[in-house]
């Protein structure tokens, strides 16, 4: 077999696999197993029980998917998908606490990252902290110039105000 | 840089789900199966006719952006009162949602949405379930249902048509004595999965997939017997101008090409909270009403749009929730409904019976329908046509005498009083003036040969190849009158065929007209002599039409 020919057969296994089951989650994991075993757990509890009103059975899918999450950074500190998805996975178990501080961690690791602030300060007022949830709110606004991001920006800073 | 990373699994049987990790190459060749297909016209937007019938229409509700589930908002309030109250009163053929069923922020105040969540799907079955049914209640997704759902598993699961139909796409056709009519529910939403953005394009790649295109082709070919077909969808075809709007930003091209190659109506489409009527024309032959509705459930003035088909003819109404009376002229068509004298209007003519028809509607009582012309002078009252069409206790029609008009554009104002209030509802139309043309034909047609030197006609003189051989056309009107500057044509055969255009009658009426033969010669053997008849084909004259009486006269060509 020549080289070329394992080389095409490797493109083909790529692609077969790329049309798999995870191809669609596009995964931010740096390649870690851990991230995507708990991208695997996560989807089962989100997709195929939650919309069933089978929280017991989703909980002990976030869970698993939790676990994986923290094995993924212990693996890699600095790996912000894990930290990302952690954050969104206690976001869904309604544990904000947890949440704002794995949303906060992704906003140090990718200072840019606007959307995370934005998540940060939903987190914050889940919990009442609304000072901590504008300022995440006004420091969103320094990573951009974009006018549109910068006016919803704003828009949650007045609902925040509003609310208070 | 890519932000969230939790998407979903697949679900589902069609629509977003079942194709997509095939290659490519497989769906397209589904789709150009699909081309092979003749495609014969659908929908025929020009079939609407302005008629006496009061028996050939329906009419459906059209809502859109519910969003369940946002913050101090009446999203639940206003939905209730559509499948209850407005769907109690109107009793429509049906109720069509197009998209962002639910807020995706769970009453989060910010209104950031990070969802799907399912007590917000939750909250929505309340309201819906036992009040419609998968036959009267059309939900399709928009991209607040699409938010971190790739694949609609909670769209799937939880709306009226997912959990009946297992797709997010629906093709449904409603049938009637009158004939059958097609609609399409298209899935605009995002096929990504991605969260809300703050960025172009908010997380909501919307667009129609190869997959998707697929569906609705085949639903365009399998529905080609259909009266009209009417589409939907959760965003608009193109931009609107506003920069934080998203629109089909893939798949636009085939699905429009698709509308125009089945002769669509109408595209009805939410997402904008906004309630507009217009036209869309963009790489079609004539283009497809546009309609926009605004949010039901989340921003002012929270509107419904009711459309009605009255005789293949589009009407629309767009109300707030909660108000009544609903006052909605089905007949005549709006000639300005989209545009500017849109292309589906027909004609109305200065009849002394046209008729007028309106759809009235409240949850009290109809006290008074009438109706005036151009927003001045008497009322006329309309009846109710329920002793004539009980299908139809909400229609009241009235017969316009608009014989005394003039051509030219007319407004038609219905308003209806009942206890809830007084509302009316108005049209423009093109008024033509028909003039009573009189018809005028050939009463007499002989033919001959001038005598030499005179113009006197010799009628009874062989014909012989080479002689100028005349007809003369006698030209009256049906009361007998001449009607003189008439001209004539006549067809002539026997061995040999051509046609005479006869001269401008005189005041007797008496148009003339020269068939030069030819004589034999060296050259020629000449005119073919034998036996021929001249036909009256035609007569023109200003002010009078041809009463297609087709007289004729027997003449012999001979041979010297």
């Amino acid at each position: 077999m020549t080289c070329r020919a394992i080389v095409c057969m490797l493109l083909a296994l790529l692609l077969i696999f790329a049309g798999g089951p995870f191809s669609v989650c596009q995964a931010q994991g740096g390649g870690s197993s851990h991230n995507d075993n708990g991208l695997k757990y996560f989807k089962k509890g989100f997709y195929e029980y939650a919309p069933h009103n089978k929280h017991q059975e989703a909980n002990q899918y976030y869970e698993m998917a939790a676990a994986e999450f923290k094995k993924a950074i212990a693996q890699n500190e600095g790996d912000a998908a894990a930290h990302r998805n952690l954050a969104r996975v206690y976001h869904v178990q309604q544990k904000y606490a947890l949440s704002a501080a794995e949303y906060k961690r992704v906003t140090e690791l990718n200072p840019q990252e606007v959307d995370a602030y934005v998540n940060l300060a939903v987190a914050y007022t889940h919990l009442n902290r609304y000072d901590e949830a504008r300022e995440q709110l006004e420091l969103a606004k320094t990573k951009t110039n974009d006018p549109v991001a910068i006016g919803k920006l704003n828009g949650y800073i007045q609902k925040l105000e509003g609310a208070r | 840089m890519k932000k969230t990373i939790i998407h979903t699994i697949r679900r589902g049987i069609s629509g977003k789900a079942t194709l997509r990790r095939w290659p490519l190459a497989a769906a397209l060749a589904a789709l150009m199966l699909a081309l092979a297909v003749s495609p014969s016209v659908a929908g025929s937007p020009h079939s609407a006719v302005y008629s006496t019938d009061n028996n050939q229409i329906f009419w459906f509700i059209h809502a859109s952006d519910l969003h369940v589930g946002t913050s101090e908002s009446t999203d639940s309030n206003n939905l209730s009162w559509l499948v209850t109250t407005a769907k109690s009163t109107i009793k429509p053929s049906f109720i069509v949602v197009t998209g962002d069923i639910t807020d995706s922020t769970n009453g989060n105040f910010l209104g950031f949405p990070n969802g799907p969540y399912q007590a917000e799907w939750d909250q929505y079955k309340s309201i819906v379930d036992g009040k419609v049914t998968a036959s009267d209640y059309f939900d399709i997704p928009g991209n607040h249902d699409a938010y971190n759902d790739q694949y609609f598993a909670y769209y799937l699961t939880n709306s009226v048509q997912g959990r009946a139909m297992h797709r997010t796409q629906h093709s449904w056709t409603k049938v009637f004595p009158f004939g059958t009519y097609h609609f399409l529910g298209v899935n605009t939403a995002d096929n990504s999965g991605d969260g809300f953005s703050l960025f172009w394009p908010y997380g909501d790649n919307a667009g129609l997939d190869t997959e998707e295109l697929t569906f609705i082709y085949s639903q365009l070919v399998a529905n080609q017997g259909a009266r009209l077909t009417l589409a939907f969808g959760h965003h608009p075809l193109a931009a609107t101008g506003d920069s934080t709007d998203t629109y089909i930003l893939y798949g636009k091209d085939p699905f429009v090409g698709y509308l125009n190659t089945y002769g669509a109506s109408l595209y009805g489409y939410g997402h904008t909270h906004a309630s507009s009527e217009s036209f869309y024309t963009s790489n079609m032959t004539e283009g497809v009403f546009y309609f926009n509705v605004s949010s039901l459930g989340k921003d002012s003035p929270n509107q419904y749009t009711l459309t009605a088909i009255d005789c293949d003819g589009i009407a629309s109404v767009t109300q707030p929730v909660g108000t009544w009376p609903v006052v909605l002229i089905t007949a005549p068509m709006d000639k300005n409904l989209g545009k500017n004298v849109n292309p589906y209007t027909y004609s109305v003519t200065n009849s002394a019976t046209n008729p007028i028809r309106a759809l009235v509607f409240d949850t009290g009582t109809v006290n008074q329908v009438q109706y005036r012309i151009d927003m001045a002078g008497s009322w006329y009252p309309m009846q109710r046509t329920a002793g004539t069409n009980p299908n139809y206790p909400h229609l009241w029609e009235g017969t316009w005498n608009a014989s005394a008009l003039a051509s030219g554009e007319h407004t038609i104002e219905v308003q209806a009083s009942t206890a809830s209030g007084v509302r009316t509802d108005t049209v423009k139309v093109y008024v033509q003036a028909t003039q009573t043309q009189q018809k005028a034909g050939v009463t007499g047609l002989i033919t001959g040969k001038y005598a030499k030197r005179s113009t006197t006609l010799d009628t009874t003189s062989p014909l012989y190849p080479g002689d100028s051989i005349v007809f003369r056309a006698t030209i009256k009107d049906s009361s007998g009158q001449p009607v003189a500057n008439a001209t004539a044509s006549i067809a002539v055969t026997g061995p040999t065929t051509m046609t005479v255009l006869t001269g401008p009658s005189d005041v007797k009426g008496i148009s003339e007209g020269i068939w030069k033969t030819s004589a034999p010669s060296r050259k020629s053997t000449g005119t073919p002599k034998g036996t021929y008849t001249g036909t009256v084909s035609g007569v023109t004259a200003s002010g009078y039409v041809w009463d297609a009486l087709q007289t004729s006269v027997q003449f012999t060509i001979t041979a010297k």
